[in-house]
């Protein structure tokens, strides 16, 4: 026995050195990726979503158990308050339809007024539908994982939105999926107006749940419950989505409760944004008069 | 079962618990919550199994699940896995101290190693001008840290059965020493 040990003593001291040194080089090495990723971020980053993309398809072997329970849990919850809740549906419902019916005499009147004002609207813009696949958030970043990527033709930098409002915006894209980093993250930056008083400023994520709004003018117009909507300046987000409204609790700097409901997003739309124009040959633009010359020619 | 065949089974343990943790922490309505400093489950697993029972963590298995977690997460590659794998190397070596000492011992190492190398984690981004968490959530992280780590010890024990070399109760581990 003693002899037993005292190889087994022998061969962990020869172990242990040879353990540490490899522990050593593999810490080098993962600075190393740190320094790699640091200077050059943007192929690293295309090198993670094309990582993420393959690799997605087993963590929802975990994800998609986990989620069939929450649900559940969250389901269980809602049937118990049932009850209360119908009356308080039946009593929105009431008043809603009450808006609907004022809402239609308004859209006809608008409709007779953009007659009359002879107005052109831009055309409405197309969006694409995904499912959130993951949730990545954690203390650092705020992001999530959804089902559209390339194959789907999404692009980096477009606005992605849930039913309510502005969710966040692409911000890599891999063959069939895409990361969207959101409006609470740290590193978002958006530029907003608020209705009414139309002052204009920056949406500014904090990774707390109300984004602050940095204002370009002064802030006393500024009324909490006020709407926040895109500006489109800068052409990241196309202008009028609505972000949220002024935090009621004004003190310090201003911030937005978002509209959209961060703490449950299942579905999002993604915004088709305006791609960036190359500056085409002036005999292309042309092209279109001349083709329908000569068709007129060959028709008379 | 022979002991090889038993630490196998236990480093897939191992990774199956990781891999799950970080799909769970993926399921997407679960929402911000800001209010609630999360912690990090997979560092107080990796630290209570290296203390425990040294060779069902492998260093591989660390540079494996905790680089996999930063490329899902989106967090700054390589950095924090350097980090825990030589934090990890250091509680692997006081593994024969703590064997025989209180937990409140090794819940106090646990906790400045965790605490050293989170702030050793701030300085490092900070150098190289990469956002940093705002010290107060900083340190709520630690904070939950260090409380979840003695849940995690107590799963380990009953759960899975990882317990000290030479305890008192029998464990899966037993042809050790």
């Amino acid at each position: 026995m003693p002899n037993l040990s005292h190889d087994r003593e022998t061969q962990e001291s020869i172990r242990k050195p040879l353990r540490q040194l490899a522990v050593g080089l593999a810490a080098i090495l993962m600075v190393g990726l740190y320094i790699f990723w640091r200077a050059d971020s943007e192929r690293m980053e295309i090198l993670r979503a094309e990582i993420v993309d393959r690799l997605i398809p087993g963590f929802e072997i975990g994800i998609k158990p986990g989620r069939f329970i929450a649900d559940m849990v969250r389901a269980a919850g809602e049937l118990s308050r049932s009850g209360d809740r119908i009356e308080e549906l039946e009593g929105e419902l009431q008043s809603l339809l009450h808006w609907k019916e004022r809402a239609q005499r308004l859209e006809q009147q608008n409709a007779q007024l953009r007659q009359l004002a002879n107005l052109k609207l831009s055309p409405a813009r197309s969006l694409i539908s995904a499912e959130v696949l993951a949730d990545t958030s954690f203390a650092f970043r705020h992001s999530i994982l959804i089902n559209v990527g390339r194959q789907d033709r999404v692009e980096d930098g477009w606005a992605v939105m849930d039913d309510l409002g502005l969710v966040g915006r692409i911000s890599g894209v891999s063959r069939s999926t895409s990361r969207v980093i959101l409006l609470t993250d740290s590193n978002s930056r958006v530029p907003i107006k608020v209705k009414p008083s139309n002052a204009r400023g920056i949406a500014t994520g904090n990774n707390g749940p109300s984004p602050h709004i940095e204002l370009a003018g002064d802030a006393e117009s500024i009324n909490p419950g006020d709407r926040v909507l895109t500006s489109g300046e800068g052409g990241v987000f196309p202008p009028d989505l609505l972000v949220g409204t002024i935090a009621p609790d004004s003190r310090g700097p201003l911030r937005i409760t978002p509209a959209a409901n961060h703490a449950d997003l299942e579905f999002v739309k993604v915004v088709k944004g305006d791609t960036p124009e190359s500056v085409e040959p002036i005999g292309n633009l042309l092209l279109p008069e001349e083709t329908s010359d000569t068709a007129d020619g060959s028709g008379g | 079962m022979t002991l090889s065949i038993r630490i196998l089974i236990y480093q897939a343990l191992f990774l199956a618990i990781a891999v799950a943790l970080m799909s769970f922490s993926m399921i997407p309505p679960r929402g911000l919550q800001p209010d609630l400093p999360q912690p990090d489950i997979l560092f107080c697993l990796i630290a209570a199994w290296a203390m425990r029972q040294p060779d069902t963590v492998r260093p591989v298995m660390i540079l494996f699940t905790v680089l996999l977690s930063e490329i899902m997460f989106l967090k700054p590659p390589g950095l924090w896995t350097a980090l825990v794998l030589l934090a990890t190397e250091f509680l692997r070596s006081l593994v024969d101290r703590i064997r025989y000492q209180a937990f409140t011992f090794e819940w106090i190492v646990f906790s400045g190693t965790f605490a050293a190398i989170i702030i050793l984690y701030q300085l490092a981004l900070a150098i190289t001008f990469v956002p940093v968490l705002e010290p107060g959530s900083a340190a709520l992280h630690v904070l939950a840290t260090i409380i979840a780590y003695p849940v995690v010890v107590m799963i380990s024990n009953t759960v899975f059965r990882v317990r000290k070399a030479g305890s008192a109760e029998p464990g899966p581990f037993e042809g050790r020493g």
